[in-house]
């Protein structure tokens, strides 16, 4: 299985969640979780497909790491419609996770040659499937953030401090976990390389979301979903921004291009 | 024309602000209720960026072992007799203050944002330094603050539960190792080849012995089908002990150090020698059990979630 048939697989995953999202939208609980699942299922196939093709997981270009991160996007919708009840949640990470899946079907990025030995490490499938996995939460977490500047209201704001909390939880374990691989393959902890930095800065702007929602309680929507918004801003570029910066020329963390 | 629309953006907003009435006290009390937690943060960046332009680049290298053991341990207990003394006075309360966190969380994220967008590969000794952030005072000094934050946070609310003591005390533990160990964390080079190697070189070209000689006894490199280097193996000889290295299995030398293949003889099919790395860091230990205690934090921070946050409040 390669990139040429990810389109089947995609449309059908679409056209299932698209179902799921409207049926969420009637409040249509079981039938929104069924047709959800179906597409989470009919995705996944690809993805097990894809590993199975190519040898080794499918987490190492920005285009595979996409693949995973509409996955996620998904699957962190569908839990947060069934625990909070938002009923639109599903249509905008749709959105999200459709704009993804399209970039993979115009831009694959192919690469089907063999991991380098530096990516050779069992750290390798925890650290990069808990990044995915910690963005499509905070992704969760930015759109209701912009669902609280638009409707100009705080109730979305518990919500979204339990997407944080969870969010930062993963996030936390993909940088520490990121850290301790680092230290066993280049012999640091912690280099200020690029990608570095910016999870840096990402992990940063979170912390005072979290410090500045547990100290003043009077803390204004707007700063709060204009954090939230920030960090999803720098969680894109640590996640592929960085490969465009000029100042990130030689980052350790380029392999796309690397043979 | 570019400075006439500042003019009257400036001239918009002082005329508003000229005519404000309820506003105005409003305002100044928000800008001096910032000022509160924001000012001394802005004082130490400035004091860092005064010792910077006066002294030049921090003096990494003389703060090498026992000096950063001494002032690690003499800061704490300062900070510690210093809490237990004056609990209410200024600079405690300023230290073991939310707000103060979330100032310095800024500040630092400032310092991040710099990192990441500037190129660093300029020389330390220039001011502001932003080319070498690094190793510039205000960073350091600013990390400092950060975590004597941290360490009276942790004494004044040392009752709050698991979930927040491993968290704290877990990114102090880190960063001490981070900041404290950066003197003595050294990385040497060597070039391998048949013939024995005693010595190695340092990034800034000094030279250290090796405890045993180094030789190459064989090289392997795996390819896939198409071609692509898929793994390479070094074999090593050390003074008649045999040793294999491979990337991401890094090779135990002493309780410090620690060897890693970094690269080899890519012109040769049948290389003639690898390059190993020596990385000396003897604060890993504390590094690591920072991180690890940060890890189970996070675990909790996942389990319990920020409804667990809630009733803690509460």
């Amino acid at each position: 299985m390669s990139w040429d048939v990810f389109i089947f697989f995609a449309s059908a995953a679409f056209i299932l969640w698209a179902g799921g999202s409207v049926a969420a939208f009637k409040s249509r609980r079981r039938l929104a979780l069924g047709l959800a699942v179906a597409g989470l299922l009919v995705y996944s196939a690809f993805i097990a497909g894809f590993w199975i093709t190519l040898g080794r997981p499918p987490l190492r270009t920005t285009g595979e790491t996409r693949l995973w991160y509409s996955f996620f996007m998904m699957l962190s919708a569908i839990l947060t419609y069934l625990r909070w009840g938002y009923r639109w949640i599903p249509s905008f990470s749709l959105v999200v996770a459709t704009v993804f899946m399209c970039l993979n079907i115009l831009k694959p990025e192919i690469h089907d040659e063999s991991l380098m030995p530096a990516l050779q490490s069992w750290w390798f499938i925890p650290h990069v499937t808990v990044y995915m996995f910690s963005y499509s939460v905070l992704g969760c977490a930015f759109i209701l953030a912009c669902m609280s500047l638009v409707k100009k209201t705080d109730e979305y704001l518990d919500a979204a401090d339990t997407l944080v909390y969870i969010g930062m939880a993963f996030l936390s374990l993909g940088m520490l976990s990121g850290s301790l691989w680092a230290k066993q393959a280049w012999g640091t902890y912690w280099n200020w390389d690029p990608k570095e930095t910016w999870a840096a800065v990402t992990w940063c702007i979170y912390m005072i979301y979290i410090h500045l929602r547990l100290i003043d309680r009077k803390a204004g929507r707007k700063v709060l979903s204009t954090l939230l918004i920030a960090g999803f801003i720098g969680l894109q570029m640590c996640w592929w921004g960085v490969n465009y910066l000029p100042s990130a020329q030689g980052s350790q963390h380029v392999y796309s291009n690397s043979r | 024309m570019k400075e006439n629309v500042f003019l009257r953006i400036w001239r918009f907003y002082y005329e508003g602000f000229r005519s404000m009435t309820i506003g105005k006290p409003l305002w100044l009390i928000v800008i001096v209720k910032l000022l509160k937690s924001v000012l001394p943060v802005l004082m130490i960046l400035l004091t860092g960026l005064l010792i910077q332009a006066l002294a030049g680049p921090f003096p990494v290298d003389a703060l090498a072992f026992p000096v950063n053991s001494a002032l690690l341990f003499a800061s704490l207990a300062g900070l510690w007799v210093l809490y237990r003394e004056k609990p209410d006075g200024a600079v405690c309360r300023w230290l073991s203050s939310g707000k103060t966190s979330i100032a310095l969380l800024a500040a630092f994220l400032g310092c991040c944002l710099l990192l990441g967008l500037t190129r660093q590969d300029g020389e330390a000794g220039r001011f502001p330094g932003l080319r070498d952030i690094c190793h510039t005072w205000w960073f350091i000094l600013l990390a400092l603050t950060l975590m004597a934050n941290l360490f009276i946070v942790i004494l004044s609310r040392r009752r709050k539960g698991a979930r927040f003591l491993l968290n704290h005390i877990g990114v102090l533990v880190a960063l001490a190792g981070c900041f404290f160990g950066a003197p003595d964390h050294q990385v040497y080079r060597t070039v391998v080849t048949k013939e024995p190697v005693r010595e190695a070189v340092g990034a800034d070209g000094a030279i250290t012995g090796l405890p045993s000689a180094l030789a190459l006894d064989g090289f392997e490199v795996e390819l896939d089908p198409k071609g692509n280097v898929r793994n390479y193996i070094s074999h090593l000889d050390m003074d008649g002990k045999k040793v294999v290295l491979k990337v991401n299995h890094p090779y135990r030398l002493s309780f410090s150090e620690d060897l890693y293949l970094t690269g080899y003889d890519r012109e040769n099919e049948r290389p003639q020698h690898c390059i190993v790395e020596i990385v000396r860091q003897p604060w890993k230990y504390l590094i690591h059990i920072g991180i690890l205690m940060m890890m189970a934090g996070s675990v909790l921070m996942f389990a319990k979630g920020a409804a667990g946050k809630r009733e803690e409040r509460q």
